[in-house]
Protein backbone atom coordinates (compact mmCIF):
# COMPACT_ATOMS: atom_id res chain seq x y z
CA UNK A 1 0.00 0.00 0.00
CA UNK A 2 1.20 3.49 -0.79
CA UNK A 3 1.38 6.36 1.65
CA UNK A 4 1.97 6.69 5.34
CA UNK A 5 0.16 5.03 8.21
CA UNK A 6 1.28 7.59 10.78
CA UNK A 7 2.59 11.11 10.27
CA UNK A 8 3.72 13.35 13.11
CA UNK A 9 4.48 16.88 12.07
CA UNK A 10 6.30 19.08 14.57
CA UNK A 11 4.61 17.50 17.55
CA UNK A 12 5.45 18.82 21.02
CA UNK A 13 3.95 17.89 24.37
CA UNK A 14 4.73 19.34 27.78
CA UNK A 15 3.64 18.22 31.20
CA UNK A 16 3.27 20.80 33.93
CA UNK A 17 6.99 21.36 34.35
CA UNK A 18 8.88 19.61 31.60
CA UNK A 19 8.79 19.08 27.88
CA UNK A 20 8.21 15.37 27.23
CA UNK A 21 8.60 15.52 23.44
CA UNK A 22 9.82 18.36 21.29
CA UNK A 23 9.18 19.02 17.61
CA UNK A 24 8.89 15.39 16.52
CA UNK A 25 8.64 14.75 12.78
CA UNK A 26 7.95 11.15 11.84
CA UNK A 27 6.52 9.41 8.81
CA UNK A 28 5.77 5.76 9.34
CA UNK A 29 5.07 3.79 6.16
CA UNK A 30 2.11 1.49 5.78
CA UNK A 31 2.89 -2.11 6.63
CA UNK A 32 6.20 -1.26 8.21
CA UNK A 33 7.63 -2.58 11.50
CA UNK A 34 8.75 0.69 13.03
CA UNK A 35 10.50 0.99 16.38
CA UNK A 36 10.84 3.99 18.62
CA UNK A 37 13.98 3.41 20.64
CA UNK A 38 15.23 5.45 23.56
CA UNK A 39 16.27 5.29 27.20
CA UNK A 40 13.56 5.43 29.86
CA UNK A 41 12.15 8.89 30.25
CA UNK A 42 13.10 9.87 26.71
CA UNK A 43 9.49 10.52 25.71
CA UNK A 44 8.89 7.45 23.56
CA UNK A 45 5.79 6.33 25.43
CA UNK A 46 4.43 9.88 25.16
CA UNK A 47 4.76 9.63 21.37
CA UNK A 48 2.81 6.38 21.41
CA UNK A 49 0.09 7.87 23.58
CA UNK A 50 -0.15 10.85 21.25
CA UNK A 51 -0.67 8.49 18.30
CA UNK A 52 -3.28 6.53 20.27
CA UNK A 53 -5.18 9.68 21.22
CA UNK A 54 -4.67 9.20 24.94
CA UNK A 55 -2.86 12.53 24.88
CA UNK A 56 -3.27 15.57 22.67
CA UNK A 57 -0.21 17.53 21.51
CA UNK A 58 0.44 21.15 22.48
CA UNK A 59 1.87 21.86 19.04
CA UNK A 60 1.96 20.10 15.69
CA UNK A 61 -0.39 17.69 13.98
CA UNK A 62 -0.94 13.95 13.77
CA UNK A 63 -2.26 12.08 10.75
CA UNK A 64 -3.40 8.48 10.62
CA UNK A 65 -3.79 6.88 7.18
CA UNK A 66 -3.70 10.36 5.71
CA UNK A 67 -6.48 11.76 7.92
CA UNK A 68 -5.85 14.48 10.48
CA UNK A 69 -6.65 13.06 13.93
CA UNK A 70 -4.73 15.53 16.08
CA UNK A 71 -7.64 16.11 18.47
CA UNK A 72 -9.78 13.05 17.72
CA UNK A 73 -10.40 11.06 20.95
CA UNK A 74 -8.86 7.60 21.31
CA UNK A 75 -12.16 5.75 20.90
CA UNK A 76 -12.69 7.17 17.42
CA UNK A 77 -9.20 6.48 16.04
CA UNK A 78 -9.29 2.75 15.41
CA UNK A 79 -5.74 2.06 16.51
CA UNK A 80 -4.64 -1.07 18.34
CA UNK A 81 -2.50 -0.84 21.43
CA UNK A 82 -0.65 -3.41 23.48
CA UNK A 83 0.03 -1.81 26.85
CA UNK A 84 3.17 -2.27 28.88
CA UNK A 85 1.17 -3.94 31.67
CA UNK A 86 -1.09 -5.50 28.97
CA UNK A 87 -4.20 -4.01 30.64
CA UNK A 88 -6.28 -7.11 29.98
CA UNK A 89 -9.74 -7.11 31.54
CA UNK A 90 -9.57 -9.52 34.50
CA UNK A 91 -13.35 -9.87 34.79
CA UNK A 92 -13.71 -11.11 31.21
CA UNK A 93 -12.48 -14.39 29.76
CA UNK A 94 -10.12 -14.69 26.80
CA UNK A 95 -12.89 -14.72 24.20
CA UNK A 96 -14.62 -11.69 25.76
CA UNK A 97 -11.34 -9.78 25.98
CA UNK A 98 -10.63 -10.27 22.29
CA UNK A 99 -14.25 -9.61 21.37
CA UNK A 100 -14.43 -6.38 23.40
CA UNK A 101 -13.52 -3.95 20.63
CA UNK A 102 -15.95 -5.64 18.23
CA UNK A 103 -18.76 -5.72 20.82
CA UNK A 104 -18.58 -1.98 21.43
CA UNK A 105 -18.70 -1.51 17.66
CA UNK A 106 -21.95 -3.52 17.64
CA UNK A 107 -20.50 -6.08 15.23
CA UNK A 108 -22.94 -8.96 14.55
CA UNK A 109 -22.47 -11.97 16.87
CA UNK A 110 -21.46 -14.38 14.08
CA UNK A 111 -18.87 -11.97 12.75
CA UNK A 112 -17.43 -11.52 16.26
CA UNK A 113 -17.08 -15.27 16.73
CA UNK A 114 -15.32 -15.67 13.41
CA UNK A 115 -13.02 -12.72 13.98
CA UNK A 116 -12.04 -13.71 17.55
CA UNK A 117 -11.25 -17.24 16.39
CA UNK A 118 -9.14 -15.89 13.55
CA UNK A 119 -7.20 -13.53 15.83
CA UNK A 120 -6.55 -16.16 18.48
CA UNK A 121 -5.25 -18.46 15.75
CA UNK A 122 -2.95 -15.73 14.43
CA UNK A 123 -1.32 -15.44 17.87
CA UNK A 124 -1.18 -19.24 18.19
CA UNK A 125 -3.74 -19.70 20.94
CA UNK A 126 -6.22 -22.53 20.42
CA UNK A 127 -9.66 -20.80 20.56
CA UNK A 128 -11.35 -24.01 21.77
CA UNK A 129 -8.89 -24.54 24.58
CA UNK A 130 -8.35 -20.96 25.73
CA UNK A 131 -11.51 -19.07 24.82
CA UNK A 132 -13.28 -19.72 28.13
CA UNK A 133 -10.21 -19.27 30.33
CA UNK A 134 -9.90 -16.44 32.79
CA UNK A 135 -6.99 -14.07 32.33
CA UNK A 136 -5.41 -15.08 35.64
CA UNK A 137 -5.34 -18.70 34.47
CA UNK A 138 -2.87 -17.84 31.71
CA UNK A 139 0.91 -17.68 31.75
CA UNK A 140 2.72 -14.41 31.05
CA UNK A 141 3.38 -15.38 27.44
CA UNK A 142 -0.23 -16.40 26.86
CA UNK A 143 -1.48 -13.13 28.32
CA UNK A 144 0.81 -11.33 25.90
CA UNK A 145 -0.79 -13.21 23.01
CA UNK A 146 -4.30 -12.35 24.21
CA UNK A 147 -3.34 -8.67 24.42
CA UNK A 148 -2.06 -8.76 20.83
CA UNK A 149 -5.12 -10.65 19.59
CA UNK A 150 -7.42 -8.15 21.32
CA UNK A 151 -5.65 -5.23 19.66
CA UNK A 152 -5.70 -6.90 16.22
CA UNK A 153 -9.36 -7.91 16.37
CA UNK A 154 -10.58 -4.41 15.51
CA UNK A 155 -8.41 -4.41 12.36
CA UNK A 156 -6.54 -1.31 13.50
CA UNK A 157 -4.93 1.08 11.05
CA UNK A 158 -1.79 0.80 13.17
CA UNK A 159 -0.77 -1.43 16.06
CA UNK A 160 1.07 0.34 18.88
CA UNK A 161 3.18 -1.76 21.23
CA UNK A 162 4.49 -0.21 24.43
CA UNK A 163 7.45 -2.30 25.62
CA UNK A 164 5.28 -5.40 25.66
CA UNK A 165 8.14 -7.82 26.28
CA UNK A 166 9.65 -6.06 29.26
CA UNK A 167 8.23 -8.43 31.85
CA UNK A 168 9.25 -11.68 30.14
CA UNK A 169 12.41 -13.69 30.80
CA UNK A 170 15.13 -13.79 28.14
CA UNK A 171 14.16 -17.06 26.42
CA UNK A 172 10.48 -16.18 26.22
CA UNK A 173 11.36 -12.69 25.04
CA UNK A 174 13.44 -14.01 22.17
CA UNK A 175 10.63 -16.36 21.23
CA UNK A 176 8.04 -13.57 21.36
CA UNK A 177 10.27 -11.37 19.19
CA UNK A 178 10.17 -13.84 16.35
CA UNK A 179 6.46 -14.39 17.02
CA UNK A 180 5.78 -10.65 16.71
CA UNK A 181 7.69 -10.57 13.45
CA UNK A 182 5.71 -13.54 12.16
CA UNK A 183 2.39 -12.00 13.24
CA UNK A 184 3.30 -8.74 11.55
CA UNK A 185 4.07 -10.56 8.30
CA UNK A 186 0.75 -12.41 8.55
CA UNK A 187 -1.54 -9.46 9.23
CA UNK A 188 0.52 -6.87 7.28
CA UNK A 189 -0.56 -4.15 9.74
CA UNK A 190 1.77 -1.27 10.53
CA UNK A 191 3.50 -1.97 13.85
CA UNK A 192 4.89 0.86 15.97
CA UNK A 193 7.02 -0.68 18.66
CA UNK A 194 8.35 1.28 21.62
CA UNK A 195 11.34 -0.12 23.47
CA UNK A 196 14.44 0.82 25.41
CA UNK A 197 16.06 -2.46 24.39
CA UNK A 198 18.27 -1.89 21.36
CA UNK A 199 18.52 -5.59 20.50
CA UNK A 200 14.71 -5.87 20.25
CA UNK A 201 14.62 -2.86 17.96
CA UNK A 202 17.55 -3.98 15.79
CA UNK A 203 16.25 -7.53 15.34
CA UNK A 204 12.61 -6.79 14.55
CA UNK A 205 12.40 -3.41 12.88
CA UNK A 206 12.30 -2.28 9.29
CA UNK A 207 13.19 1.18 10.53
CA UNK A 208 14.06 2.70 13.89
CA UNK A 209 13.65 6.18 15.32
CA UNK A 210 16.09 6.92 18.13
CA UNK A 211 14.71 9.34 20.71
CA UNK A 212 16.64 11.13 23.42
CA UNK A 213 15.31 13.69 25.91
CA UNK A 214 12.17 14.21 23.87
CA UNK A 215 13.91 14.86 20.58
CA UNK A 216 14.46 12.76 17.51
CA UNK A 217 18.12 11.82 17.08
CA UNK A 218 17.98 9.68 13.95
CA UNK A 219 15.65 7.64 11.78
CA UNK A 220 16.97 4.78 9.70
CA UNK A 221 17.17 1.07 9.07
CA UNK A 222 18.86 -0.96 11.82
CA UNK A 223 22.01 -1.21 9.67
CA UNK A 224 22.09 2.54 8.98
CA UNK A 225 21.69 3.37 12.63
CA UNK A 226 24.33 0.91 13.69
CA UNK A 227 26.87 1.61 10.95
CA UNK A 228 26.32 5.35 10.54
CA UNK A 229 25.07 6.86 13.77
CA UNK A 230 24.15 10.47 13.14
CA UNK A 231 24.92 11.72 16.63
CA UNK A 232 27.19 10.80 19.47
CA UNK A 233 24.13 9.77 21.50
CA UNK A 234 23.05 7.24 18.88
CA UNK A 235 26.59 5.89 18.59
CA UNK A 236 26.76 5.40 22.32
CA UNK A 237 23.23 4.12 22.85
CA UNK A 238 23.21 1.49 20.10
CA UNK A 239 25.78 -1.22 20.63
CA UNK A 240 29.19 -0.81 22.17
CA UNK A 241 31.44 2.04 21.12
CA UNK A 242 34.93 3.33 21.92
CA UNK A 243 35.29 7.10 21.95
CA UNK A 244 38.78 8.57 21.60
CA UNK A 245 39.09 12.34 22.12
CA UNK A 246 41.45 13.85 19.56
CA UNK A 247 42.64 17.10 18.04
CA UNK A 248 43.08 17.87 14.38
CA UNK A 249 46.71 18.04 13.35
CA UNK A 250 48.12 18.12 9.86
CA UNK A 251 45.15 16.48 8.14
CA UNK A 252 45.14 13.75 10.75
CA UNK A 253 44.39 13.45 14.41
CA UNK A 254 46.51 13.53 17.53
CA UNK A 255 45.21 11.72 20.59
CA UNK A 256 46.27 10.01 23.76
CA UNK A 257 46.99 6.80 21.86
CA UNK A 258 49.01 8.62 19.20
CA UNK A 259 48.36 9.65 15.64
CA UNK A 260 45.04 8.50 14.13
CA UNK A 261 44.49 8.35 10.43
CA UNK A 262 40.90 9.03 9.38
CA UNK A 263 39.23 9.16 5.99
CA UNK A 264 37.26 12.39 6.31
CA UNK A 265 37.34 15.33 8.62
CA UNK A 266 34.46 17.72 8.92
CA UNK A 267 36.41 20.86 9.82
CA UNK A 268 36.05 20.67 13.58
CA UNK A 269 39.09 21.33 15.69
CA UNK A 270 38.40 18.94 18.53
CA UNK A 271 36.73 15.65 17.69
CA UNK A 272 35.73 12.26 19.06
CA UNK A 273 36.83 9.21 17.11
CA UNK A 274 34.24 6.48 17.50
CA UNK A 275 35.17 2.92 16.74
CA UNK A 276 33.12 -0.25 17.31
CA UNK A 277 34.83 -3.03 19.33
CA UNK A 278 34.36 -5.55 16.52
CA UNK A 279 36.10 -3.23 14.03
CA UNK A 280 39.32 -3.36 16.04
CA UNK A 281 41.48 -6.19 14.77
CA UNK A 282 44.03 -7.81 17.07
CA UNK A 283 47.28 -9.13 15.62
CA UNK A 284 46.78 -7.59 12.23
CA UNK A 285 49.29 -5.23 10.62
CA UNK A 286 48.07 -4.16 7.20
CA UNK A 287 45.63 -1.58 8.59
CA UNK A 288 45.56 2.24 8.42
CA UNK A 289 46.01 2.52 12.17
CA UNK A 290 48.16 0.07 14.12
CA UNK A 291 49.14 0.42 17.80
CA UNK A 292 51.05 -1.54 20.40
CA UNK A 293 48.78 -2.49 23.25
CA UNK A 294 48.70 -4.55 26.44
CA UNK A 295 45.78 -6.88 27.11
CA UNK A 296 44.13 -5.95 30.42
CA UNK A 297 41.13 -8.21 30.58
CA UNK A 298 39.75 -11.09 28.56
CA UNK A 299 36.16 -12.33 28.91
CA UNK A 300 34.66 -15.20 26.98
CA UNK A 301 31.22 -14.30 25.60
CA UNK A 302 30.03 -17.37 23.74
CA UNK A 303 31.98 -17.63 20.50
CA UNK A 304 33.61 -14.25 20.99
CA UNK A 305 36.23 -12.79 23.24
CA UNK A 306 35.63 -9.41 24.78
CA UNK A 307 39.06 -7.92 25.22
CA UNK A 308 40.06 -4.77 27.05
CA UNK A 309 43.39 -3.50 25.74
CA UNK A 310 45.46 -0.54 26.92
CA UNK A 311 47.35 1.74 24.57
CA UNK A 312 49.51 4.02 26.73
CA UNK A 313 46.90 4.81 29.40
CA UNK A 314 43.87 4.63 27.16
CA UNK A 315 41.60 1.59 27.34
CA UNK A 316 39.82 0.20 24.28
CA UNK A 317 37.13 -2.48 24.14
CA UNK A 318 37.65 -5.04 21.37
CA UNK A 319 35.53 -7.94 20.25
CA UNK A 320 37.27 -10.76 18.48
CA UNK A 321 36.73 -14.37 17.49
CA UNK A 322 37.47 -16.81 20.28
CA UNK A 323 39.76 -18.72 17.91
CA UNK A 324 42.33 -16.09 18.71
CA UNK A 325 44.55 -16.89 21.70
CA UNK A 326 45.04 -13.82 23.87
CA UNK A 327 45.88 -13.70 27.51
CA UNK A 328 45.99 -11.01 30.12
CA UNK A 329 49.16 -8.90 30.14
CA UNK A 330 50.05 -10.14 26.65
CA UNK A 331 51.55 -7.53 24.32
CA UNK A 332 49.61 -7.31 21.06
CA UNK A 333 49.34 -5.17 17.99
CA UNK A 334 45.87 -3.91 17.18
CA UNK A 335 44.33 -1.51 14.76
CA UNK A 336 41.52 -0.57 12.38
CA UNK A 337 40.83 0.74 8.93
CA UNK A 338 40.38 4.50 8.61
CA UNK A 339 36.95 3.93 7.02
CA UNK A 340 35.67 2.08 10.09
CA UNK A 341 35.99 5.04 12.43
CA UNK A 342 33.25 7.65 12.76
CA UNK A 343 34.11 11.23 13.65
CA UNK A 344 31.97 13.41 15.90
CA UNK A 345 32.54 16.97 16.92
CA UNK A 346 33.66 17.02 20.53
CA UNK B 1 1.38 -23.76 70.13
CA UNK B 2 0.79 -22.13 66.77
CA UNK B 3 -2.67 -21.06 67.95
CA UNK B 4 -1.41 -18.71 70.63
CA UNK B 5 -1.29 -15.81 68.13
CA UNK B 6 -5.06 -15.89 67.90
CA UNK B 7 -5.66 -16.49 71.56
CA UNK B 8 -5.71 -12.98 73.08
CA UNK B 9 -8.34 -11.71 70.67
CA UNK B 10 -10.36 -14.90 70.89
CA UNK B 11 -10.46 -14.71 74.69
CA UNK B 12 -11.39 -11.04 74.48
CA UNK B 13 -14.28 -11.77 72.12
CA UNK B 14 -15.40 -14.83 74.08
CA UNK B 15 -15.58 -13.00 77.37
CA UNK B 16 -16.97 -9.73 76.10
CA UNK B 17 -19.17 -10.77 73.20
CA UNK B 18 -20.02 -14.46 72.86
CA UNK B 19 -20.56 -15.10 76.55
CA UNK B 20 -22.88 -12.08 76.90
CA UNK B 21 -24.62 -13.14 73.73
CA UNK B 22 -25.22 -16.57 75.26
CA UNK B 23 -26.75 -14.82 78.26
CA UNK B 24 -28.94 -12.78 75.91
CA UNK B 25 -30.01 -16.01 74.23
CA UNK B 26 -30.91 -17.51 77.62
CA UNK B 27 -32.90 -14.42 78.59
CA UNK B 28 -34.78 -14.49 75.30
CA UNK B 29 -36.11 -17.92 76.29
CA UNK B 30 -37.32 -16.58 79.62
CA UNK B 31 -34.35 -17.22 81.92
CA UNK B 32 -34.47 -18.53 84.66
CA UNK B 33 -37.50 -20.45 83.37
CA UNK B 34 -38.28 -21.44 79.81
CA UNK B 35 -40.90 -19.88 77.55
CA UNK B 36 -41.36 -18.87 73.92
CA UNK B 37 -43.78 -16.09 74.71
CA UNK B 38 -41.22 -13.31 74.20
CA UNK B 39 -40.66 -14.51 70.67
CA UNK B 40 -44.38 -14.73 69.95
CA UNK B 41 -44.75 -11.15 71.21
CA UNK B 42 -42.09 -10.02 68.77
CA UNK B 43 -44.24 -11.27 65.89
CA UNK B 44 -46.64 -8.45 66.71
CA UNK B 45 -47.29 -6.12 63.66
CA UNK B 46 -45.93 -3.28 65.77
CA UNK B 47 -42.48 -4.87 65.78
CA UNK B 48 -42.77 -5.78 62.11
CA UNK B 49 -43.27 -2.07 61.46
CA UNK B 50 -40.10 -1.34 63.44
CA UNK B 51 -38.16 -3.89 61.38
CA UNK B 52 -39.44 -2.33 58.17
CA UNK B 53 -38.56 1.15 59.47
CA UNK B 54 -34.99 0.02 60.10
CA UNK B 55 -34.78 -1.67 56.72
CA UNK B 56 -35.99 1.48 54.94
CA UNK B 57 -33.60 3.72 56.85
CA UNK B 58 -30.61 1.42 56.29
CA UNK B 59 -31.45 1.03 52.58
CA UNK B 60 -31.86 4.75 51.98
CA UNK B 61 -28.64 5.44 53.87
CA UNK B 62 -26.75 2.84 51.87
CA UNK B 63 -28.06 4.03 48.51
CA UNK B 64 -27.38 7.70 49.29
CA UNK B 65 -23.89 6.91 50.58
CA UNK B 66 -23.20 4.96 47.39
CA UNK B 67 -24.46 7.72 45.11
CA UNK B 68 -22.35 10.31 46.92
CA UNK B 69 -19.28 8.13 47.44
CA UNK B 70 -18.80 6.55 44.02
CA UNK B 71 -18.07 9.70 42.01
CA UNK B 72 -15.79 11.01 44.75
CA UNK B 73 -13.92 7.71 45.07
CA UNK B 74 -13.59 7.59 41.29
CA UNK B 75 -12.22 11.09 41.28
CA UNK B 76 -9.74 10.46 44.09
CA UNK B 77 -8.53 7.14 42.66
CA UNK B 78 -8.25 8.08 39.00
CA UNK B 79 -8.33 11.83 38.50
CA UNK B 80 -6.92 13.59 41.54
CA UNK B 81 -3.23 13.04 40.74
CA UNK B 82 -1.06 14.69 43.35
CA UNK B 83 -4.08 15.73 45.44
CA UNK B 84 -4.98 12.09 46.09
CA UNK B 85 -3.50 11.74 49.57
CA UNK B 86 -4.79 15.12 50.68
CA UNK B 87 -8.34 14.26 49.59
CA UNK B 88 -8.13 10.90 51.34
CA UNK B 89 -7.07 12.72 54.47
CA UNK B 90 -10.14 14.96 54.19
CA UNK B 91 -12.31 11.86 53.96
CA UNK B 92 -10.74 10.26 57.01
CA UNK B 93 -10.57 13.46 59.04
CA UNK B 94 -14.13 13.25 60.48
CA UNK B 95 -13.14 9.91 62.05
CA UNK B 96 -10.86 11.82 64.38
CA UNK B 97 -13.89 13.33 66.02
CA UNK B 98 -16.01 11.08 68.19
CA UNK B 99 -19.10 9.69 66.53
CA UNK B 100 -21.29 11.06 69.28
CA UNK B 101 -19.78 14.54 69.06
CA UNK B 102 -20.30 14.61 65.31
CA UNK B 103 -23.95 13.73 65.79
CA UNK B 104 -24.34 16.48 68.38
CA UNK B 105 -22.63 18.85 65.97
CA UNK B 106 -25.08 18.09 63.20
CA UNK B 107 -27.97 18.77 65.60
CA UNK B 108 -26.84 22.39 65.80
CA UNK B 109 -26.79 22.51 62.02
CA UNK B 110 -30.22 20.94 61.59
CA UNK B 111 -32.03 22.97 64.24
CA UNK B 112 -31.95 26.34 62.40
CA UNK B 113 -33.17 24.52 59.27
CA UNK B 114 -36.19 23.32 61.19
CA UNK B 115 -35.41 19.73 60.32
CA UNK B 116 -34.88 18.34 63.77
CA UNK B 117 -36.90 15.25 64.74
CA UNK B 118 -37.92 14.47 61.17
CA UNK B 119 -37.12 11.52 58.97
CA UNK B 120 -34.89 13.61 56.65
CA UNK B 121 -32.87 14.63 59.70
CA UNK B 122 -32.23 10.98 60.53
CA UNK B 123 -31.18 10.27 56.94
CA UNK B 124 -28.88 13.28 56.79
CA UNK B 125 -27.29 12.25 60.08
CA UNK B 126 -26.88 8.63 58.98
CA UNK B 127 -25.25 9.54 55.66
CA UNK B 128 -23.03 12.02 57.48
CA UNK B 129 -21.75 9.32 59.81
CA UNK B 130 -21.48 6.44 57.38
CA UNK B 131 -20.17 8.09 54.20
CA UNK B 132 -16.46 7.38 54.87
CA UNK B 133 -17.23 3.66 55.28
CA UNK B 134 -18.49 3.67 51.70
CA UNK B 135 -15.78 5.90 50.25
CA UNK B 136 -12.76 3.98 51.52
CA UNK B 137 -13.52 0.50 50.11
CA UNK B 138 -14.74 2.03 46.84
CA UNK B 139 -11.56 4.05 46.58
CA UNK B 140 -9.42 0.98 47.27
CA UNK B 141 -11.11 -1.03 44.52
CA UNK B 142 -11.06 1.80 41.96
CA UNK B 143 -7.43 2.41 42.74
CA UNK B 144 -6.72 -1.17 41.68
CA UNK B 145 -8.64 -0.81 38.41
CA UNK B 146 -5.81 1.41 37.28
CA UNK B 147 -5.79 3.78 34.40
CA UNK B 148 -4.48 1.42 31.76
CA UNK B 149 -7.56 -0.83 31.64
CA UNK B 150 -9.72 2.23 31.17
CA UNK B 151 -7.40 3.52 28.46
CA UNK B 152 -7.32 0.11 26.80
CA UNK B 153 -11.09 0.28 26.60
CA UNK B 154 -10.98 3.73 24.95
CA UNK B 155 -8.39 2.62 22.41
CA UNK B 156 -10.54 -0.41 21.59
CA UNK B 157 -13.30 2.00 20.62
CA UNK B 158 -15.47 2.20 23.75
CA UNK B 159 -16.89 5.62 24.55
CA UNK B 160 -16.36 6.88 28.12
CA UNK B 161 -19.91 5.83 29.09
CA UNK B 162 -19.44 2.33 27.65
CA UNK B 163 -16.07 2.07 29.36
CA UNK B 164 -17.60 2.95 32.69
CA UNK B 165 -20.40 0.39 32.41
CA UNK B 166 -18.33 -2.44 30.97
CA UNK B 167 -14.96 -1.98 32.69
CA UNK B 168 -14.81 0.44 35.61
CA UNK B 169 -18.05 -0.53 37.33
CA UNK B 170 -17.57 -4.33 37.11
CA UNK B 171 -13.95 -4.02 38.23
CA UNK B 172 -14.92 -2.01 41.30
CA UNK B 173 -17.50 -4.61 42.32
CA UNK B 174 -15.49 -5.84 45.29
CA UNK B 175 -15.40 -2.29 46.67
CA UNK B 176 -19.14 -1.86 46.16
CA UNK B 177 -19.70 -5.15 47.94
CA UNK B 178 -17.54 -4.19 50.92
CA UNK B 179 -18.91 -0.65 51.10
CA UNK B 180 -22.52 -1.82 51.08
CA UNK B 181 -21.84 -4.33 53.85
CA UNK B 182 -19.94 -1.80 55.95
CA UNK B 183 -22.74 0.74 55.72
CA UNK B 184 -25.89 -1.36 55.60
CA UNK B 185 -25.27 -3.63 58.57
CA UNK B 186 -24.39 -1.03 61.19
CA UNK B 187 -27.06 1.26 59.75
CA UNK B 188 -29.66 -1.44 60.29
CA UNK B 189 -28.91 -1.65 64.01
CA UNK B 190 -28.16 2.05 64.49
CA UNK B 191 -29.87 3.68 67.43
CA UNK B 192 -27.87 6.79 68.34
CA UNK B 193 -28.72 8.81 65.24
CA UNK B 194 -32.46 7.96 65.14
CA UNK B 195 -32.72 8.64 68.89
CA UNK B 196 -30.92 11.97 68.78
CA UNK B 197 -32.21 13.33 65.51
CA UNK B 198 -35.40 11.41 64.84
CA UNK B 199 -37.43 11.76 68.00
CA UNK B 200 -40.15 9.20 67.53
CA UNK B 201 -38.77 7.39 64.48
CA UNK B 202 -38.57 3.86 65.90
CA UNK B 203 -35.93 1.45 64.65
CA UNK B 204 -34.75 -1.90 65.95
CA UNK B 205 -31.95 -0.07 67.70
CA UNK B 206 -34.13 2.45 69.50
CA UNK B 207 -36.73 -0.17 70.49
CA UNK B 208 -34.06 -2.52 71.84
CA UNK B 209 -32.64 0.36 73.84
CA UNK B 210 -36.09 1.19 75.20
CA UNK B 211 -36.86 -2.41 76.11
CA UNK B 212 -33.63 -2.88 78.00
CA UNK B 213 -33.09 0.48 79.59
CA UNK B 214 -36.45 2.15 79.85
CA UNK B 215 -38.83 -0.75 80.50
CA UNK B 216 -36.19 -3.10 81.95
CA UNK B 217 -37.76 -5.91 79.97
CA UNK B 218 -34.57 -7.87 79.41
CA UNK B 219 -36.43 -10.93 78.16
CA UNK B 220 -38.27 -9.23 75.36
CA UNK B 221 -35.23 -7.07 74.53
CA UNK B 222 -33.14 -10.22 74.28
CA UNK B 223 -35.66 -11.90 72.02
CA UNK B 224 -35.67 -8.86 69.75
CA UNK B 225 -31.86 -8.83 69.64
CA UNK B 226 -31.71 -12.51 68.76
CA UNK B 227 -34.26 -12.14 65.96
CA UNK B 228 -32.36 -9.13 64.67
CA UNK B 229 -29.06 -11.04 64.71
CA UNK B 230 -30.65 -13.95 62.88
CA UNK B 231 -32.10 -11.67 60.20
CA UNK B 232 -28.78 -9.87 59.62
CA UNK B 233 -26.98 -13.19 59.41
CA UNK B 234 -29.50 -14.42 56.88
CA UNK B 235 -29.32 -11.21 54.84
CA UNK B 236 -25.50 -11.27 54.74
CA UNK B 237 -25.43 -14.93 53.77
CA UNK B 238 -27.79 -14.33 50.87
CA UNK B 239 -25.85 -11.24 49.83
CA UNK B 240 -22.48 -13.00 49.88
CA UNK B 241 -23.85 -16.02 48.02
CA UNK B 242 -25.32 -13.81 45.30
CA UNK B 243 -22.17 -11.72 44.99
CA UNK B 244 -20.07 -14.85 44.62
CA UNK B 245 -22.23 -15.89 41.73
CA UNK B 246 -21.72 -12.57 39.93
CA UNK B 247 -18.01 -13.02 40.65
CA UNK B 248 -15.83 -10.35 42.10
Amino acid sequence: MEGFAVELDGVSKSYSNFEAVRDIKLKIRRGEFFSILGPSGSGKTTILRLIAGLLYPDKGSIRLMGKDVTFVPAYKRNVGMVFQDLALFPHLNVFENVAYGLKVRKTPEEEIKRKVKECLEIVNLDPEKFGKRKINQLSGGQQQRVAIARALAIEPSVLLLDEPLGSLDLKLRQHMMSELKRIQKTVKTTFVYVTHDQSEALIMSDRIAVINQGSLEQIGTPAEIYENPATKFVAEFIGEMNFIPAEVYNGGLISEIGYIKVSNLNGAKRVLVAIRPEKIKIGCRNLDNVYNAVVEEVAYVGGFLSVKARINDFCLKCLTSSDLRVEENQKVELGWRADDAIIFEA
Amino acid sequence: MRHFLALPAIIYLLVLFYLPFLITLLYSFGFPGFTLKHYSEILDPLYLKVFINSLILASITTVLCFILAYPLSYYIALKAGKWKNFLLLLVILPFWISFLLRTYAIMTLLTPLGLMFTFPAVVIGMVYDYLPFMILPLYASLERVGRSQIEASYVLGAKPSQTFLKITLPLSKSGIFAGVLLVFIPALGEFVVPTMLGGTYATIGTITWDLFLRYHNWWKGSALSVVYMALVLLAITIYIKRSERIEL
